[in-house]
């Protein structure tokens, strides 16, 4: 869809939706783990996005906009949840594991625990740079954070995925 | 990012395959279309399957998609930096509902154009010696927990209202009024200014409460239009107010209502033996859990119908809310322009003061602060004012 001035606020939702909903929804899943969830988040983003359209008017704006919207609101609706959820134990450690980069049922198990277990901000970092596959400066832009500390946030997730992943047994 | 980074490479196809995984139901756009095509009744809708079904872990649905040909849209469509450009950049951190096209009940309650808090405040025949707080000069300080509330110079030994012509001063006093909430009336604060005679403080704090209206529409007082003070005496840590009448309705709120105007404005008081036309009513009566009785979300500043500076606009208040976390948006027109979250130093059971700031360009604006239920994620307990950006 090529950028528009032009389109009012439900032409932009129609047009935003049918190229993003899917991959938002996705993003919000995987900083949710819940896809009931992840809907009602990126439809609350799409309709604060309705809203603010006569002030965004334009694509590239409202798709930041629209990634902004979601992750703050699955931030806001992960702090909502019980702390017990958040520690949801770790599968269990005596599947057989993967060789070489084939990551098999337990490593995605285990990455997608850890990935649960680390502080928000690394997490949301790791998923917008390795699931939405954003540039260092679209990350910060999108948490609203410098790209230095998008930087740390994202090698002390990764060094703690390491962590995690080493401890597997091999 | 790169290949020789095979942990990222891992975790790629690792989000990849349970993205992949994850099947929007596909109703998406009309449920959104429902939500933004009427201009009302958007609380109590969607919400509960959020929290509901929150335990469940993502990824039940197998399937594949055309995911990465939406992926390649997507990433066509952001500009190599994304300039944070200032106005988007803060949707809704923490609102996780109401979308923000619609006016609010509250909002739309309190139309009034422009705000001209102090001639539309008082009402006819109030003392004109009693000058309600100009909200520029004397911003609240911050929202203060009940117990906490701004001590005004007090009075050593208030003396009945009619008493010495005394030297009259002019002091600050919390007076507490009544408001709707999602959990029916409770107690919200405005601090006004007061003509004091002769230091009887607590006398003209009550007098406050009893004649004046609240600057914000939103509030109101609980006790007759006409009730007058008959006398006021302190004895220990107990005032015994005379009152003209009783209250007509909400009688607890309202004894409340007085209990708290009373004990915020001298320290040394802890509660208050109400009597109407000289016989007493019930006994001493001291502040209720604040839980039972205050508004859980109070925004005390800006204060309703301030006009203030362009930039920088400081947002406090105090709020009982479920981890602390406190919501406000500054709506224009009835579309939120501006939102966002911040925590309180308290959360519930607690009660926390707030603050945040905010950027606001010249204009007309309703601030409102809320909290989101942790049950079904609706906006609730609302607090609104109306404020002029010049």
């Amino acid at each position: 869809m090529e950028p528009s001035t032009s389109w009012d606020a439900d032409e932009a939702v129609t047009a935003l939706y049918a190229a993003h909903y899917r991959s938002l929804v996705r993003m919000a899943a995987l900083l949710l783990r819940d896809t009931g969830a992840a809907e009602e988040v990126v439809q609350d983003a799409f309709i604060a996005m309705h809203g603010g359209w006569r002030r965004l008017r334009d694509p590239d704006r409202a798709l930041a906009y629209l990634r902004q919207a979601v992750v703050n609101r699955a931030r806001s609706a992960l702090r909502h949840r019980s702390v017990v959820e958040r520690h949801a134990p770790a599968g269990s450690a005596d599947a057989p594991s993967a060789e070489d980069g084939a990551l098999g049922a337990l490593e995605r198990q285990e990455v997608m625990a850890a990935l649960r277990r680390l502080p928000t901000r690394q997490r949301e970092v790791l998923v917008l740079r390795y699931y939405s596959d954003l540039s260092e400066a679209d990350i910060a832009a999108v948490l609203k954070i410098s790209r230095g500390a998008v930087k740390s946030h994202a090698s002390r997730g990764m060094t703690a995925l390491r962590a995690t992943l080493e401890q597997l047994p091999s | 990012m790169n290949h020789d980074d095979p942990l990222g490479e891992a975790l790629r196809r690792v989000l990849r395959a349970e993205g992949d995984e994850v099947q929007p139901r596909g109703d998406g756009l009309g449920r959104i279309r429902e939500r933004t095509g009427r201009r009302r009744s958007l609380f109590a809708r969607f919400r509960p399957a959020l929290l509901a079904t929150a335990t469940v872990a993502v990824l039940g649905v197998a399937g594949g998609a055309a995911y990465s040909t939406l992926l390649g849209d997507e990433q066509r469509l952001v500009p190599p930096v994304t300039t944070p450009t200032s106005e988007p950049a803060t949707p809704a951190p923490s609102a996780t509902e109401l979308p923000p096209t619609l006016p609010t009940p509250r909002a739309t309650r309190s139309p009034r154009p422009r705000p001209t808090p102090d001639a539309s405040r008082s009402p006819v025949g109030a003392p004109s010696n009693a000058p309600t707080l100009p909200e520029a000069a004397t911003p609240p300080p911050p929202g203060d927990p009940a117990p906490d509330d701004p001590k005004p110079p007090k009075s050593p030994s208030p003396s009945p209202t009619t008493s010495t012509p005394a030297p009259i001063t002019t002091s600050t006093v919390a007076v507490y009024y009544a408001g709707d909430t999602e959990r029916g009336l409770k107690l919200y604060r405005e601090l006004r200014a007061v003509s004091v005679s002769g230091g009887a403080v607590i006398t003209a704090a009550i007098e406050e409460m009893l004649r004046a209206t609240p600057a914000d529409p939103d509030y109101r007082g609980l006790w007759a239009p006409g009730t007058r003070v008959l006398g006021i005496s302190k004895a220990g840590d107990r005032v015994t107010v005379d009152l003209s009448a009783a209250a007509p309705a909400d009688t607890e709120l309202a004894m409340q209502q007085l209990v708290h105007t009373a004990t915020a404005v001298a320290t040394d008081v802890s509660t208050v033996q109400l009597r109407v036309n000289g016989a007493p009513v019930g006994g001493p009566t001291g502040r209720a859990p604040q839980t039972d009785v205050l508004a859980p979300v109070w925004l005390t500043t800006p204060v309703q119908g301030a006009t203030l500076p362009a930039g920088t606009v400081q947002l406090e208040g105090v709020a009982t809310v479920f981890e602390g976390t406190v919501s406000w948006q500054v709506l224009s027109d009835g579309e939120v322009v501006e939102e966002g979250f911040t925590t309180a130093s308290e959360g519930a059971p607690g009660r926390g003061t707030w603050s945040d700031t905010v950027t606001l360009e010249p204009g007309s604006y309703v601030v409102r602060a809320l909290t989101y239920s942790a049950e079904d994620g609706s906006p609730q307990f609302a607090d609104t004012k109306q404020i002029t950006v010049k």
